[in-house]
């Protein structure tokens, strides 16, 4: 996917207007959010769950070369495949060659938002070959031929009516809004394409390095069809994904699925080990597993962003943010939007021009409070923020203007001179007696919506020296 | 011996909201507390910081470090937000020279509410109320930082409650961010207006005629916005309506 990332402001804008939209996110709180509280405040044990996680996260990030070595003599051993991208195209080739010299016409696929970075539908199609997509939210999605809206449910952003009207147009089905219909119809169109597909493409939730074990997290069934119907399975994964044991599998379900939606546990968890096994009675002739770094190597070469590769890819930082549930998920103009979208996409994409998206968020915290791991978004933005400012780590990537940083200095020196400060308020506060518009002081972007407080006669501090108030009351310490 | 503070007002309170401070010197007063001001405060820096400017933080927090340090007063914030900055993010961004004393500055560092609840151990302020004060309906907002960042929830509710003539009415989402952030609020008005909107929406619907917080760049955002709308509610930092519900603002 291209990213858009320097249209923030732009696009948050047209999102902002968009009453439609605004309706449709304003079901997240209600929703996921607080459906994910409910399940973890349900958990007994959820601190340490999440405790544990992030501690089995920091010795797999720390020691990711190890676990990924594992990881592929495992795999090999079983009879799959596996293959190192470096970069998106990278990875992107070794699918598409690999379709090729298979004959490979059709293929289905399960939801995966790093064949998003890697835009691999329209390179799939650009050679030939026929991508489908078969999660629910990612099929309306492709029939709509827009990108993903939210990490776990891509059409978050479309009303029923929306996708009825979708679906009349692009596959004919009749007019109606009922869901059971509409989706029976989806299901129809889709049944057909996992008979005929060669090739199953699918992410994966987790990589268990000690069996070679691919785990994907569902509740459509369509992971389970993708990976067991078609002679070929290929899985692309980012390679923060690797956990080191199936016992740490079961920490990680619990915590994912809890944080995501909100059940106790999904509707399918699928694990595969390899291709089919000689005694296995189907299943796919091939299997081959893409580990695509595509960026994050940057990232965890760098102690102050490394926990962003902790990330389970749950979604509850977006639900939980209030920003978010404002501009949605295409305004962040990448693959991922939200909270750990603004550390995520810019790392990924570049600094520079990701440079509004560490800027876009009020810092409620509200992302690392849901957070099933605690990864510290807000204190990783504040980092951004400073390097793009100050570009100490990445001095190319720095944007901030000259007079800004001047301004900043000269803001600092003013106070850390209280006298001068004193003087300078108090000359204000005089000006504002002849020149009323002094006395609001706050910018123009403030006041169009907001009333801009007024400066006060007196500072607190004037007031205190001349207060007459009771001696233990008025003292310096 | 009373118990004794420093009063570090906030830049805010300071140039905008000096009577917010000047309640909250009274209430703690009332509560046995001698407060003292340092008067050549100026600002926690949390505004750089936020914008990502560190090493023109580091001078302001030095600065702090020298009004504050040498001495082992607890310094009283009537602000989460800015106490935050100082617990939790000054060591990240100061001199190395001035570490210790940061890190002596932030044990001795609360909140308002903070300070009188846990370190004064007063949780019911009915001993303290005034006959006369009038009866309101208030709802509070939590506001992130205290919130999230320093982890303090129930104890201004706490305090609230126990005043008779406060009664308290719960509104949804209060612990939603109210959209202010900072220079987030200028940098993207129209996505901090959407987030007041909301909360703003909420308060109406509690029905209070007062919507509080601990922190007061919150009241002034959502209050800012409620002015716009000719909304007929107020918002008062929740050391006013104690200054109020126990009678001290008539002190002299």
């Amino acid at each position: 996917m291209k990213p858009v990332t320097q249209k923030f402001e732009e696009k948050a804008k047209e999102t902002l207007l968009d009453s439609q939209i605004q309706k449709n996110l304003s079901g997240l709180y209600e929703g996921f959010h607080s459906a994910r509280i409910q399940a973890s405040s349900d958990t007994a044990d959820w601190e340490e769950l999440q405790s544990k996680g992030r501690e089995i996260k920091e010795e797999v990030i720390n020691n990711l070369d190890k676990y990924l070595e594992l990881l592929e003599s495992k795999i090999l051993s079983s009879g799959g495949a596996v293959h190192f991208a470096e970069t998106a195209e990278d990875a992107t080739q070794y699918v598409i060659n690999l379709a090729k010299k298979r004959d490979v016409k059709t293929v289905v696929k399960s939801k995966s938002m790093l064949s998003e970075e890697m835009s691999l539908n329209e390179e799939l199609t650009k050679n030939g070959i026929d991508p489908y997509e078969t999660d629910l939210g990612e099929y309306i999605v492709q029939l709509a031929e827009e990108t993903p809206y939210h990490i776990i449910a891509p059409a978050i952003h479309k009303s029923r009516s929306e996708v009825s009207k979708l679906f009349s147009e692009k596959i004919g089905t009749s007019d109606t809004e009922n869901i059971e219909t509409l989706t029976s119809e989806a299901r129809d169109q889709l049944r057909d394409k996992f008979i005929q597909a060669d090739m199953g493409i699918t992410g994966g939730n987790f990589l268990v390095a000690e069996t070679g074990t691919l785990a994907l997290v569902s509740n459509e069934g369509n992971g389970r069809m993708c990976t067991s119907m078609p002679r070929i399975h290929v899985a692309i994964v980012g390679m923060e994904k690797i956990i080191p044991s199936m016992e740490d599998l079961g920490t990680f379900l619990r915590l994912l699925i809890r944080s995501a939606t909100g059940q106790w546990i999904s509707s399918y968890v699928t694990m595969i080990s390899g291709p089919r096994k000689s005694t296995d009675v189907d299943g796919p002739e091939e299997f081959h597993l893409v580990i695509v770094d595509n960026g994050r190597s940057k990232m965890l070469a760098n102690p102050q962003l490394r926990e962003a590769l902790y990330c389970l890819r749950c979604g509850a930082c977006l639900n939980a943010c209030p920003v978010y549930r404002k501009v949605g998920g295409h305004s962040y103009g990448w693959v991922y939007p939200g909270p750990i979208g603004s550390i995520v996409s810019p790392m990924l994409t570049g600094l520079s021009d990701g440079k509004n998206l560490p800027f876009a968020s009020s810092l409620c915290g509200a992302c690392k409070e849901a957070c099933p791991v605690k990864i510290d978004i807000p204190r990783m933005l504040l980092y951004l923020r400073n390097q793009l400012v100050e570009g100490n780590d990445y001095p190319d990537q720095r944007t901030s203007k000259l007079w800004e940083r001047y301004l900043s200095k000269c803001g600092a020196f003013i106070l850390a001179n209280s006298k001068l400060t004193n003087t300078l308020m108090k000359s204000a506060s005089l000006i504002a007696n002849i020149a009323p518009f002094v006395r609001k002081p706050f910018p123009a972007s403030w006041k169009k919506t907001r009333e801009s407080p007024a400066l006060a006669k007196k500072t607190f501090v004037e007031q205190w020296a001349s207060l007459e108030l009771d001696s233990s009351f008025r003292k310096k310490h | 011996m009373p118990d004794k503070v420093s009063l570090f007002a906030t830049c805010v309170l300071n140039n905008f909201y000096p009577e917010v401070a000047i309640s909250a010197a009274r209430v703690l007063n009332r509560l046995g507390v001698e407060v003292a001001v340092e008067p050549s405060q100026t600002c926690c820096v949390q505004p750089f910081f936020n914008s990502g400017h560190w090493s023109d933080s580091a001078k302001l927090v030095g600065k702090f470090v020298s009004d504050y340090s040498g001495c082992d007063t607890d310094i009283v914030l009537p602000s989460g937000s800015c106490t935050s900055m100082i617990r939790n993010h000054y060591m990240e961004v100061c001199d190395q020279n001035d570490a210790d004393s940061v890190e002596d500055i932030s044990t001795r560092t609360f909140e308002f509410t903070e300070y009188i609840t846990q370190k004064l151990g007063i949780y019911d302020l009915s001993p303290f109320k005034s006959e006369s004060a009038e009866s309101i309906n208030v709802t509070y907002h939590e506001s992130c930082h205290l919130n999230r960042e320093l982890g303090i929830s129930k104890e201004p509710i706490s305090l609230l409650k126990s005043l008779e003539n406060i009664n308290l009415i719960y509104m949804d989402q209060s612990e939603v961010c109210c959209g202010f952030g900072g220079t987030f609020s200028t940098k993207y008005p129209e996505i901090s207006t959407a987030m007041a909107e909301e909360k703003i929406a909420n308060v109406k619907q509690s029905g209070a005629a007062v919507v509080t917080a601990a922190d007061m760049s919150c009241l002034m955002h959502m209050g800012g916005l409620m002015i716009k709308k000719n909304l007929d509610i107020k918002s008062l930092h929740i050391a006013q309506l104690m200054d109020l519900a126990m009678g001290t603002d008539h002190i002299k």
